[in-house]
């Protein structure tokens, strides 16, 4: 019961997002293959504006302290660092990675897409939350048995809040400039797919 | 409510779901679905508890565990997705069943496994590292963002040459 406002909260911000999702159609594969085969670039110039927004409102939450001051997460003896803060393993995150690409490619849906699909009645995403599960378990019962791949359960290599390493600690600069440089090339880059239409 | 309900533009969903992400991350953590389809291996073991004893020893440490907690968090996030796009489906006549044939099924599975592969190896989805990791600069999603991109640029470039090669 004391877990209740958190499963409130994840359950209606859910709901909320499955339905923009649903009635937007907000998914990687379709705008990734909108841009890139069809030359139709407005669901690319969403996904970067998403990006761009985030980015601020992201920072701008953070680092003003509401998360801190209003995050819930406490409750269930967690941070948020715990969600969002993966382990870096360079080689073995660009891997997957690429697979998640191709995979999303075949699937003709990523994670999104497979999630309103679902909710619209196409039996196909079923399928794919299957394989999803299969994958997921067949890693973990590999890394469970030590064939060599480093485990990603234990222990957080990099904290996110309070911040750990994060990509403006790597190149040691301000985290302000590392934000305006970001939101400035994400704006350079929807004028460029602009004049391209 | 009418205008609210119509956000098909991208643009304006793209603002949207900054929007609701910015209070997930505020009281929660940035929006993180694929959980789901990892949570639900927990059901097998939940039923396979009440038959065997032992199973309970083990369900007890990992129900404990905080990777439980994270799974569980984001299998309600995921469970909220799929309500609320049932919801939009069935209020703008989308929602029906839909059958696939072998091919597609034979895809739709194959794309799943190589993304809970990708997930497994990246700790995470694209949901996850593009609309939360990325725009709080974690080294991991801009790495996964990168790839994840190549990955499905490289996937869509072989299913267009193996097209061209039918239609020759």
């Amino acid at each position: 019961m004391i877990f209740l406002p958190i499963f409130f909260v994840v359950l209606i911000t859910g709901i909320i997002l499955g339905f923009i999702f649903e009635r937007s159609q907000f998914c990687t594969v379709r705008i990734l293959n909108n841009a890139f085969s069809m030359k139709a670039y407005e669901g690319l110039i969403g996904l970067i504006v998403l990006i761009l927004l985030s980015t601020i409102l992201f920072n701008l939450a953070l680092f003003s302290g509401i998360v801190a001051r209003f995050n819930i997460l406490h409750i269930m003896d967690l941070t948020p660092a715990a969600i969002c803060a993966p382990t870096f393993i360079p080689w073995m995150n660009f891997v997957g990675a690429f697979l998640f690409g191709v995979g999303m490619v075949f699937a003709g849906m990523c994670v999104a897409g497979m999630l309103f699909r679902m909710g619209e009645g196409y039996l196909s995403s079923f399928l794919t939350f299957l394989g999803i599960a299969l994958g997921f378990t067949m890693i973990s019962f590999l890394n469970e048995i030590r064939i060599g791949l480093p485990s990603f359960f234990a222990g957080i290599t990099h904290e996110l809040c309070p911040p750990g390493v994060m990509f403006y600690d790597i190149l040691g600069l301000d985290p302000i400039s590392i934000i305006i440089t970001f939101s400035a090339f994400y704006i350079a880059l929807i004028i460029v797919i602009k004049k391209m239409r | 409510m009418g205008s609210i309900l119509r956000i098909s533009n991208p643009i304006l969903a793209g603002v949207s779901i900054a929007i609701i992400n910015t209070l997930c991350l505020i009281f929660i953590a940035p929006y993180a679905p694929s959980g789901i389809a990892i949570g639900s291996l927990f059901v097998p073991l939940l039923f396979l508890s009440f038959f065997i004893q032992s199973m309970n020893i083990i369900l007890q440490s990992l129900v404990q565990s905080d990777a439980f907690k994270i799974f569980l968090i984001s299998s309600v996030w995921g469970i909220g997705t799929i309500i609320g796009s049932y919801m939009s489906a069935v209020t703008n006549g989308r929602f029906k069943f839909r059958r696939f044939n072998k091919l597609s099924g034979i895809r739709s599975l194959s794309g799943g496994l190589l993304m809970g592969i990708g997930i497994a190896l990246m700790s995470g989805c694209n949901v996850f590292h593009v609309f939360g990791g990325l725009p709080l600069f974690v080294p991991t999603s801009i790495l996964a963002t990168f790839g994840i991109v190549i990955g499905a640029l490289f996937a869509l470039r072989l299913y267009q040459m193996i097209l061209k090669s039918y239609e020759i």
